[in-house]
């Protein structure tokens, strides 16, 4: 079965973990990723350039300091909306 | 002023003296500054609350706490009564934290409810010591925030109850005395104490800060957490003996990354301290324009340490920022040694000795090498220290000689710059923190199925070293020794990645070699 948007970019963070916290889909969605610690710096830089690569798509410096990036389902919703604007 | 036979306690009172209504701590995350006068008055008042747990001259005060403005004052307020700091990483596992506490044996340990919480086993050494909980509500750490906890002890409230201790109580210090234990990683899996002299380090900011010509009333950002000597060290203390300012942030989070330049605009801060995986992920997501604007215009001084910096991240910093990065070499047994600076002819490599300390380059058997030529750096200096806390095998094998051995390798060139090149001693330096390997050894040697180990560090974009263990395995299942790394060991420390192969390269007489090791895990990149 084809994976979702949802499910690659939550895949990728679990790669990019060190957390010892069971990071279910919804553990994932519901908390502030970024304040959590569910990834370091170093990972952070990772998960940007892994999401780059693998959509074909660049955030924008907007993007990458939103409130909406703070969140996965945000971090989610910009990746969809970056592919939608591709496709125009 | 009151004169003491302390060169050190003469100055910091001299600091406070000349500087009282000046800005020295400015919180990133509410904006709230304090002068001078305020830091002297709250931790004077807090060395009282310190006082009533019977704490004095030479008795340990442990603190596990995030960068805060509660927990700087705290710094300070030990300091007052000569209390010696015990900085220790927020981040690290229960167990982690369990052992520096058995080994540094405080008499106070300071720690907020939530890290309680969370690392519930460090109980059984923490019955040892008188155990004290705050809720700092001064920092830029949001996790810190959103697990406030009211019930936890409020140093503000506690400070405002107490009258300020007398400012005599500095009479009773002297440049001997101690101000910090600093526990390092080393090349065995048992953390070194390091233990720092008020004298040591007070001079050795002094006279880095004048050799570096940096002006009174310069202004830093603080990103090194304060659970080690860089949160103390690089983002408190130096700035106070510069008579300059500090906007404390969190330590170099996924956050302070996302809005490094806006807070660096926002709060007017001149000066940077920053190690080399920081420069990378600066260069790695910044996207707008605000650096490039901001930084040629108003930032002074970008110092970089903890380790070497990659000429292809120096290049395209400066070329970037429009900034020159002056880098230095610095450990805690020495604290700075050598640093490029304005004043100099050149800018390259780790610049060079500053006053007092002095560097000599030997070959395996501890002859002096040419100009140009690697070996060992051994350091002599005013500023060092001469053992490490209640372990004198180690005092032994690294502190020879009034020299300290520092297990680095490195040159001399013909202009008197070090070139630090290598490492001798078995170590990982991952985004400028210290790891041992061996104590990632001993975890993955304890997994069912691992019959050897070996962990190694390979080159890194962003966090100068990655931890890789290489295994010699029964069954290879990776999930198990994965598994047993997140429970024991701090989140840093865990390996990247885990190879398993047949068998390790050794020696004849049955020794791991390290560097083919390495270079069996780089092949396979």
């Amino acid at each position: 079965m084809k994976k979702t948007i949802q499910q690659k970019v939550l895949d990728i963070i679990r790669d990019l973990s060190r957390s010892e916290k069971k990071l279910d889909d919804h553990t994932l969605l519901s908390v502030r990723y970024l304040d959590e610690g569910i990834i370091d710096s170093f990972a952070l830089v990772e998960m940007i350039a892994t999401l780059e690569q693998r959509f074909g798509i660049k955030f924008s410096a907007a993007e990458l300091t939103s409130q909406n990036f703070r969140t996965l389902a945000g971090v989610i919703g910009i990746v969809e909306h970056n592919l939608a604007d591709k496709k125009k | 002023m009151t004169s003491t036979s302390s060169a050190s306690i003469d100055r910091l009172r001299d600091v406070f003296l000349r500087n009282g209504e000046r800005v020295f701590l400015i919180d990133a995350g509410s904006g709230t500054v304090f002068t001078y006068r305020e830091l002297e008055q709250v931790s004077l008042r807090l060395a009282s609350f310190l006082y009533e747990f019977g704490l004095t001259k030479g008795d340990r005060v442990a603190c596990i706490l995030p960068n805060s403005i509660e927990g700087s004052f705290l710094y300070f307020a030990c300091m007052q009564i000569g209390a010696v700091i015990v900085p220790i990483n927020q981040r690290l596992r229960a167990e982690e934290i369990g052992t520096l506490l058995e080994e540094a044996a405080p008499k106070v340990v300071f720690t907020t409810p939530f890290l309680l919480q969370e690392k519930g086993s460090m109980s059984a050494p923490l019955r040892k010591a008188r155990l004290i909980t705050i809720s700092p509500r001064l920092t830029a750490d949001a996790q810190v925030l959103h697990h406030a906890e009211p019930g936890a002890v409020d140093l503000w409230e506690e400070a405002e109850k107490r009258t300020p201790i007398s400012k005599r109580s500095f009479d009773t210090i002297t440049d001997a005395d101690t101000l910090a234990l600093i526990y390092t990683s080393g090349t065995t899996s048992r953390p070194k104490g390091v233990p720092i002299a008020f004298g040591k380090i007070i001079s050795n900011a002094h006279t880095f800060i004048a050799f570096c010509a940096i002006p009174p009333g310069v202004r830093f950002l603080g990103t090194f957490s304060q659970g080690y000597l860089g949160g103390l060290y690089n983002t408190l203390l130096f700035q106070f003996i510069a008579q300059g300012s500090v906007v404390l942030d969190a330590g170099f989070t996924t956050d302070v990354a996302l809005r490094f330049w806006e807070t660096i605009q926002t709060y007017e801060v001149t000066a940077l301290w920053l190690v080399p995986s920081m420069l990378s992920i600066i260069l790695s997501i910044d996207r707008g324009t605000v650096g490039e604007a901001y930084a040629p215009r108003h930032l002074k001084f970008v110092l970089v340490g903890t380790a070497p910096l990659a000429a292809v991240v120096r290049e395209k910093f400066e070329k970037w920022y429009g900034v020159a990065l002056y880098e230095n070499y610095a450990l805690s047994e020495t604290l700075f040694i050598t640093t490029n600076a304005s004043s100099l002819p050149y800018t390259k490599g780790a610049g060079r000795v500053i006053p007092g300390c002095g560097i000599t380059i030997v070959d395996e058997e501890g002859r002096p090498c040419a100009s140009g030529v690697s070996g060992e750096i051994v350091v002599r200096s005013d500023y060092m220290t001469s053992d490490y806390f209640n372990n004198p095998e180690e005092t032994t094998r690294a502190f020879r000689d009034g020299a300290f051995y520092t297990g680095d390798i490195g040159y001399i060139d013909l202009d008197q710059y070090l070139f630090v090149t290598d490492r001798k001693k078995d170590i990982i330096i991952r985004g400028g923190i210290n790891i041992s390997p061996k104590e990632i050894e001993e975890v993955i040697a304890a997994v069912e199925g691992v019959r050897e180990v070996a962990v190694v560090g390979v080159p890194h974009a962003f966090t100068g070293e990655e931890v890789v263990a290489v295994v010699v395995g029964e069954d290879n299942d990776s999930r198990r020794i994965q598994e047993a790394c997140v429970q024991r060991l701090a989140p840093f420390k865990i390996p990247a990645r885990i190879h398993f192969v047949r068998e390790l390269p050794k020696t004849a007489t049955g020794k791991i070699k390290k560097h083919a090791v390495r270079a069996l895990v780089l092949d396979t990149l």
